[in-house]
């Protein structure tokens, strides 16, 4: 069993490190390709990333472009920062003694920028249908239901694990 | 902490140190030094009982309410 649920860890750590290096160059290269878009050539708005293509709404309105790219932008980094905070984790968490304050503070900070991904996927998905209703383009829609979902899933976790760490320092202090 | 460890009284009035205790009761040098420096949060019926022979005494010689 101990040996099966440290495969399925080193694993998911091995993905976690997939996943923050693929999410930070999905990041950039949007990053890099709206920088070029805008101040060398508009004409990679037509091709942001993997096809994305904003042109469209850039030729529309610029600010409006810069808005959707910029939610774009968010996006990515929340979820690169929130795989980044769980390498944290399996980098500082020891599983003899799994209950300390830093990994509570690590599970209370993913589950905050979940909620703020989740209140701004909301906003985000309003801005970008009452865009659609001046402009047809393909715009890309976030789910914020899930992040808020996520959100509170693990806040609860956090809290637990919060109860755990004291538990364990109580634990520690019995004779 | 309004409970406070006379474990340092009785060991004076014992004339024992803390490693002849320790050996006594099977309690770690460290242990025993977070009960005496009142650092503890919890004491077990077992612990006090091994100290209560050890040193002696009775539990109220050891805990006090203040």
């Amino acid at each position: 069993m101990k040996t099966k649920s440290t495969l399925v860890l080193t694993i998911m750590h091995v993905v976690f490190w997939v996943l923050l290096i693929g999410l930070c160059v999905q990041t950039g290269s949007i990053l890099i390709s709206f920088f070029v878009s805008e101040f060398i050539n508009p004409v990679g708005a037509q091709n942001l990333y993997m096809g994305l293509n904003l042109a469209a709404l850039k030729n529309y309105a610029e600010v409006h472009y810069v808005g959707v790219v910029s939610f774009m932008v968010y996006f990515l980094a929340v979820k690169a920062y929130m795989a980044y905070l769980v390498i944290q984790i399996f980098r500082k968490i020891d599983f003899a003694a799994p209950f300390s304050s830093e990994i509570a503070a690590l599970i209370t900070k993913i589950s905050h920028n979940a909620l703020a991904a989740g209140v701004v996927a909301i906003v985000a998905n309003n801005y970008t249908k009452w865009l659609l209703k001046s402009v047809s383009i393909d715009i890309p829609t976030w789910s914020g239901d899930e992040f808020l979902f996520l959100a509170g899933i693990i806040f609860i976790i956090a809290q637990v694990f919060q109860k755990g760490t004291d538990i364990q320092a109580e634990n520690a202090l019995t004779v | 902490m309004p409970i406070i460890v006379n474990l340092d009284v009785m060991m004076a009035k014992r004339k024992i140190s803390l490693s002849e205790l320790s050996e006594k009761v099977d309690l770690t040098l460290a242990n025993l030094s977070i009960l005496k420096t009142g650092k503890a949060k919890a004491v077990r019926f077992s612990t006090l009982e091994a100290l209560c022979k050890a040193l002696d005494c009775q539990p109220g010689d050891l805990l006090e309410c203040r």
